[in-house]
């Protein structure tokens, strides 16, 4: 049995005992969004507690041909200033990790050039939300 | 040899990019750890075999040695910060950042299977092997420490930035080893 039928103007419609398939379809990417979010929380928890240069960790939006990465932008006043250079990692599951994941690492200058639109993110991106530092994760700074 | 040192060196560098273009294309697949690990020390030996290249070794010689990137990752860094335009405006010297990157190329030299401590380390992102006791490990199977968790190691970031700005700048030809 078909779990559409064709309306008499053409329209395919759900039957009546089927969930629409579009709400499903929207409901499961909301889920996957959301989890994507939980996520990247959980990861820039684990970079606060074992990077102690961290000076703030701030979520990235942009456009992105892999929608689920993780994008992260951290103020690490312990690493090299090399400009805009994003690096990837793969997903891990045994850590709770089920998505790839990008970071752009910058200096607290850099993050200040950034700030003052003199150091370019990726094409689109956006700095969002900062994540809070977990409370007794060390940290050898004050705020950006 | 026809070519120059720069030229041997940029080569290398070039390859070491394309390697980690490999490596960032996989990262979004289903594959295992070993995978985008071997493409990860391929590019660390040849951004060594580039920087070597500049401070007078034979290019010929260089391509069949293997576990370098331990000595000449530190120094690049060493050399990024040194050189870099924000480097001035520091306010705080990266502390033991030099050691971290040792630690983690230390770890990146081992992937090769040509380099095993003499035999202590036989674990490798190419080849199966066993271990004392017979056991057989395949690498597709393998966690690989520290490496295989690199996204929440410590200075995980700043080690592939490290190694992705040294690949960029030996093969734009910028880069001149002191």
């Amino acid at each position: 049995m078909p779990d559409r039928i064709e309306t008499e103007g053409g329209r395919a419609q759900n039957r009546p005992d089927q969930p629409d398939r579009e709400e499903v379809f929207e409901q499961g990417q909301l889920e996957t969004h959301q989890q994507v979010m939980e996520e990247a929380a959980a990861l820039a928890r684990a970079h606060y507690e074992v990077e102690p240069g961290l000076r703030a960790i701030y979520r990235l939006e942009g456009p992105d041909p892999n929608y689920l990465r993780i994008k992260l932008l951290e103020v690490n006043e312990q690493t090299v200033p090399t400009g805009i250079m994003p690096v990837g990692f793969p997903p891990h599951p045994a850590s709770g990790l089920h998505y790839p994941s990008v970071v752009i690492e910058v200096t607290p200058q850099e993050y200040e050039a950034i700030q003052r639109k003199e150091l370019d993110l990726p094409a689109g991106w956006e700095v969002r939300d900062a994540y809070e530092r977990p409370a007794g994760a060390d940290h050898a700074g004050g705020d950006p | 040899m026809k070519q120059s040192s720069h030229a041997w060196s940029r080569g290398y560098a070039r390859q070491a990019q394309a390697d980690l273009d490999a490596r960032e294309v996989l990262l979004g697949a289903t594959v295992p750890a070993c995978q985008h690990l071997h493409f990860l020390q391929m590019a660390c030996e040849q951004i060594s075999k580039a920087h070597r290249c500049l401070g007078g070794a034979n290019p010929e010689t260089l391509r069949h040695s293997h576990g370098f990137a331990a000595k000449v990752l530190p120094q690049i860094a060493r050399e990024l910060l040194r050189r870099s335009a924000f480097a001035a405006d520091l306010e705080v010297a990266p502390r033991g950042l030099e050691a971290m990157v040792r630690q983690l190329a230390r770890k990146v030299d081992l992937l090769a299977p040509a380099v095993d401590d003499d035999g202590r380390r036989p674990d490798n992102c190419e080849y199966p092997w066993e271990d004392d006791g017979g056991a057989l490990h395949v690498p597709a199977e393998h966690g690989f420490g520290p490496l295989g968790t690199l996204h929440r190691h410590r200075a995980g970031a700043t080690f592939l930035k490290i190694v992705a700005a040294a690949a960029a700048e030996l093969a734009g030809g910028f880069y001149a080893a002191s």
